[in-house]
């Protein structure tokens, strides 16, 4: 076909997409949900097939067998298996702004410059190359369908008009000055119709030579069936796996996917949808892939056609023009797509990451240039533009007849999964290092450029080369799982910074935090509301930074009078700029205005925790207060009562000298007991004072416990008699001579404190209490029995409380409510336990268990 | 005069046993609400001293039982109660309290209050 009718299509392509573009940038209100709908997400993720898709997997097939298959099982897993992951980061990069995947990763790793200045260069290096290979593709099927020979010359080469056509199209829709968010409307749309093209060109192709030249795929098969290759898994499944693992890891982190999938996501909902439609797509892309290439193998191979132009040369070698220039456009529209985004991305990397924090550091030149930063911006990522596209340009005229398009496209697959194990672990792992993700990513990208790069150079790598697997899965098995160990063993061996720890914490509890990070406005620093407007006006034009600025005053009720902003008006300064420059470098800008420190989303959340932190051990104190002024409440009350006895008898006393010698005995006694309450009461809250402060002295040495029973039941010997209550110690049950760790009179207090509950709890005449002892491997029991009035279950958490007294018609004669809370604190102390089993009217039993020494 | 102790100190009622009837007064004791509800109902004393914090039913209970009882039965209520703070002792008054008297307290004080409420109750 003639050169310019082709030119022309491909120019007025263009046109329509750039009008295409520039309508549905415009589109607001009801026509939006046209651009803001899955499907056009969906679409827009299918920019990862490129033309290398287009026409190399079907050059691959008839060369390689069905290994291509790989390249699109990978993200097609992801999407279906890891949509969680990709929700995460879509929700992380909305709440810090994230403009490219270099800001990604080094806001991970707290926000850290080298790292994205590292990433930024890795994804250069792997990126300009493939944006070279779309070039030549473009060119090579220019040449074919126009049967044009290239001169020697690039100018005397006419795709070489095409790229300055492309280019000048990502000029214009790429880098926008007065749009506060590196969100591209229009252009995501066009991508969307692209994709669309590209698929329908495709099937139009597969369809026709398949089912129009042939009779279906039998007979292609029939026909190339001695010729091809058989179409057999190369290098065995080790390969395909290594590769499927290349592919699906580094799929989020192309530049150009990371773009769509993840800054340019309207709404996460639209994730959802997208993870049936993206993979129904890379089904629908695939169909016709084998037939196609059989067939091309079949005619084209005896006339030497690269087997990357199949797809175009199958409809030219049936003469059919039309369906030539559709497939031609499909391609077209392959590349463009790929080299618009990828140059797009990369530019803003290079941009936000590497070269803005270096400007930004010069404060002075800030200052000055407030007012002007967003022209010297949005210029030099135009510059940046043309200079990716020369340099890919460059790349691909210089290595022409180098490579083909499959080698170059999984070298950079490889490149760029180099970032996966950082990221992919550091999201749900907050003890990953900055030092960790540095070694990792270095460790990998050097192995990969060692595997590939030496043997061109004449340097053996046969040493490391596993049998079976080809250059790239070796590299790729090689660099991956080192990356992997390095990383994680230096994130052990490493330690994080605080600002890191924050990060790791707000981008692994993305999902806890969401709330309360936007909902914060935290600011130390101060900075001058006229500053802030010039460095808004900078980037988005006087007028709509001062017309934004009162919207957001006017709806927090804001007064812009003041000489220094308020906090929230500094914030979203920072955001907006974030939106233009990404939010390493908005910081920047934003300390460079303030005078102070600033305190930015990750201080806020350190913050968040401390003054979460501060709150329940707050929450804490106020409850110890309270508990604290019961018990004193509950003390001078019970000390009351033993006062006022004493008080009233011996007034009785002195009043009335006739009192008999009975009766003033009687009084005598009881001014005695209760005497000896008080003391008992004043020194039990005491030892309680002492077990809760940790002061109390414990004497731990190993116990037989049948010796503390021994002593502690003397003491009851007398009452018991007296009472008729039958008090018993049965031993029987434990046969060895194992002791415990304890304190033996702590012990001997325990045991008294429960049987005098039990003597006072049990009927008498009637009473009958049993202690026994027994073990098991590790504790020992002491299990003390009573046939008393019992305690109601629903008390059984409250009677170790301190005055928790559960009714009982004998109380108070001898207790004070605080020896079963002591008994507790005794017991826990020597790592033990104490529980109550008992039920209303049927007795109690109480079971202490101490561990063996 | 009849009157009726309630207190679930052994030694207290002791105390206040032998206090009233050496002033002759005719004396009742009750170790605990239920018991003291009862011996109203049955003895209808003249002058109930309660104290609050009872097992079974406290003196607030006691004392809105006793008044409850009959439109023509009206004894005077004395809360004696360790609890002290201004807000216990207004909460006894609503109660219905005629008297509120903190514990400790002295004998002759408590001896002189309630003759006086007696002397009221005869006016």
């Amino acid at each position: 076909m003639s050169t310019w009718i082709i030119f022309l299509l491909s120019i007025s392509y263009l046109g329509v997409l750039f009008l295409l573009a520039a309508w549905a940038e415009k589109q607001t209100g009801p026509n939006k949900s046209l651009i803001n709908n899955p499907f056009i997400y969906a679409l827009s993720l299918a920019i990862y097939c490129s033309a290398w898709t287009f026409y190399g997997s079907v050059g691959q097939v008839s060369t390689n067998g069905i290994s291509f298959l790989t390249v699109y099982f990978g993200p097609t897993i992801v999407m279906i298996l890891a949509w969680g992951f990709v929700r995460k980061m879509i929700r992380i990069s909305k709440i810090h702004h994230i403009t490219n995947i270099a800001d990604f990763i080094s806001t991970r790793f707290g926000k850290d410059n080298r790292l994205g200045q590292i990433i930024t260069l890795i994804s250069v290096i792997a990126g300009i190359p493939y944006i070279g290979l779309q070039l030549k593709a473009i060119s090579q099927s220019f040449d074919l369908i126009t049967q044009n020979i290239p001169g020697d010359q690039f100018y005397q080469d006419p795709s070489f008009l095409l790229f300055i056509a492309i280019t000048l199209f990502i000029l214009t829709l790429g880098p926008r000055k007065f749009n506060s968010s590196e969100k591209h409307q229009g252009m995501i749309f066009a991508i969307g119709i692209e994709s669309i093209i590209k698929i329908l060109a495709f099937l139009a192709v597969g369809i026709y030579i398949t089912y129009s030249i042939h009779s279906g795929w039998d007979e292609i098969v029939q026909k190339a069936h001695i010729a091809v290759p058989s179409i057999h898994v190369q290098g065995g499944y080790g390969n395909w796996f290594i590769q499927l693992v290349i592919c699906g890891v580094s799929f989020l982190f192309l530049p150009r996917v990371f773009h769509v999938a993840v800054v340019e996501i309207n709404e996460e909902e639209n994730l959802k949808q997208a993870s049936w439609i993206f993979p129904l797509y890379m089904v629908l892309i695939n169909l016709f892939v084998i037939p196609l290439g059989f067939a091309g193998y079949a005619y084209l191979h005896p006339s030497g056609l690269n087997p990357d132009l199949y797809v175009l040369g199958l409809p030219l070698y049936f003469s059919s023009k039309t369906l030539a220039a559709i497939v031609y456009i499909g391609g077209f529209s392959a590349a463009t797509g790929m080299v618009i985004m990828e140059t797009i991305a990369i530019s803003s990397m290079i941009s936000n990451n590497l070269f803005m924090p270096l400007l930004l550091q010069r404060k002075a030149f800030v200052e000055q240039n407030q007012e002007k930063l967003g022209s010297i911006i949005h210029n030099l990522r135009r510059l940046f533009i043309v200079a990716i596209m020369v340099m890919a340009y460059a790349h691909y005229r210089i290595n022409e007849d180098f490579v083909n398009l499959v080698s170059i496209g999984m070298t950079s697959f490889l490149i760029v999964a180099q970032f996966a194990p950082a990221t992919i672990i550091g999201l749900y792992w907050k003890n990953a290092t900055r030092t960790g993700a540095l070694a990792g990513i270095l460790i990998g990208f050097s192995i990969c450029c060692a595997l590939l790069l030496l043997p061109g150079l004449g340097f053996s790598v046969d040493a490391f080369r596993i049998a079976g697997f080809n250059p790239i899965t070796n590299a790729g098995y090689w660099s991956l799982s080192l990356n992997t160990f390095a990383f994680l063993s230096v994130s052990i061996l490493t330690k994080q910074s605080a600002k890191e720890a924050n990060q790791a914490y707000l981008f692994v509890d993305v999902f806890t935090y969401t709330q309360s990070v936007e909902n914060t406005t935290l600011w130390r620093g101060k900075a001058k509301l006229k500053d802030l407007k010039n460095a808004l006006a900078g980037f988005m034009g006087k007028i709509k930074a001062e017309a934004n600025l009162k919207q957001f005053a006017a709806l927090h009720q804001i007064s812009l009078q003041e000489t220094y902003a308020d906090p929230r008006i500094v914030n979203n300064t920072e955001k907006m700029l974030a939106g233009f420059v990404g939010s390493t470098s908005a910081r920047l800008i934003i300390s460079a205005i303030s005078k102070e420190e600033n305190i930015g989303v990750s201080e806020v959340v350190e913050l968040l925790q401390k003054s979460r932190d501060l709150q329940q051990s707050n929450y804490d104190l106020r409850k110890l207060d309270i508990q604290k002024n019961e018990f004193l409440t509950t003390v001078t009350h019970e000390i009351r009562s033993p006062i006022t006895s004493i008080r009233s008898l011996s007034e009785i006393m002195v009043d009335h000298e006739d009192i008999s010698p009975e009766e003033r005995k009687k009084f005598l006694d009881t001014i005695i007991q209760e005497a000896d309450r008080l003391s008992r009461l004043v020194n039990q809250v005491l030892d309680l004072e002492k077990l809760d402060a940790g002061k109390e002295k414990f004497r731990i040495e190993p116990v037989m416990l049948e010796a503390i029973i021994e002593k502690a039941t003397q003491n009851f010997v007398a009452i018991a008699q007296q009472n008729q209550v039958s008090l018993t110690v049965d031993l029987s049950q434990k046969r060895t001579q194992r002791k415990v760790l304890g304190d033996f009179e702590k012990l001997v207090q325990v045991v008294i404190n429960i049987v005098s509950n039990a003597i006072k709890n049990v009927e008498p005449g009637n009473g009958k209490i049993v202690i026994r002892l027994k073990e098991n491997a590790t504790h020992i029991c002491i299990e003390i029995e009573d046939n008393g009035i019992g305690i109601d279950p629903k008390f059984h958490d409250q009677i170790f409380e301190k005055f928790k007294q559960v009714d009982n018609p004998n109380r108070k004669i001898e207790s004070s409510g605080l020896g079963l809370s002591i008994t507790k604190k005794i017991i826990e102390h020597l790592h033990g336990s104490i529980q109550v089993q008992s039920a209303l009217g049927q007795g109690a039993l109480f079971l202490i268990k101490l561990p063996i020494e | 005069m009849r009157i009726l102790i309630a207190d679930d100190e052994p030694a207290i009622l002791m105390s206040l046993d032998y206090l009233m009837r050496k002033d002759g007064h005719q004396v009742y004791v009750a170790r605990d609400g239920e018991e003291a509800v009862q011996l109203i109902e049955k003895e209808l004393p003249e002058i109930i001293i309660l104290d609050i914090m009872m097992p079974k039913i406290d003196g607030y209970g006691v004392c809105q039982q006793a008044k409850a009882l009959s439109p023509t039965y009206k004894p005077k209520i004395v809360f004696i109660s360790a609890k002290i703070a201004d807000s216990d002792i207004e909460r006894g008054y609503q109660a219905g309290a005629d008297l509120y008297v903190p514990k400790p307290f002295s004998n002759r004080d408590l001896l002189k209050k309630v003759n006086e409420l007696n002397l009221q109750s005869k006016n």
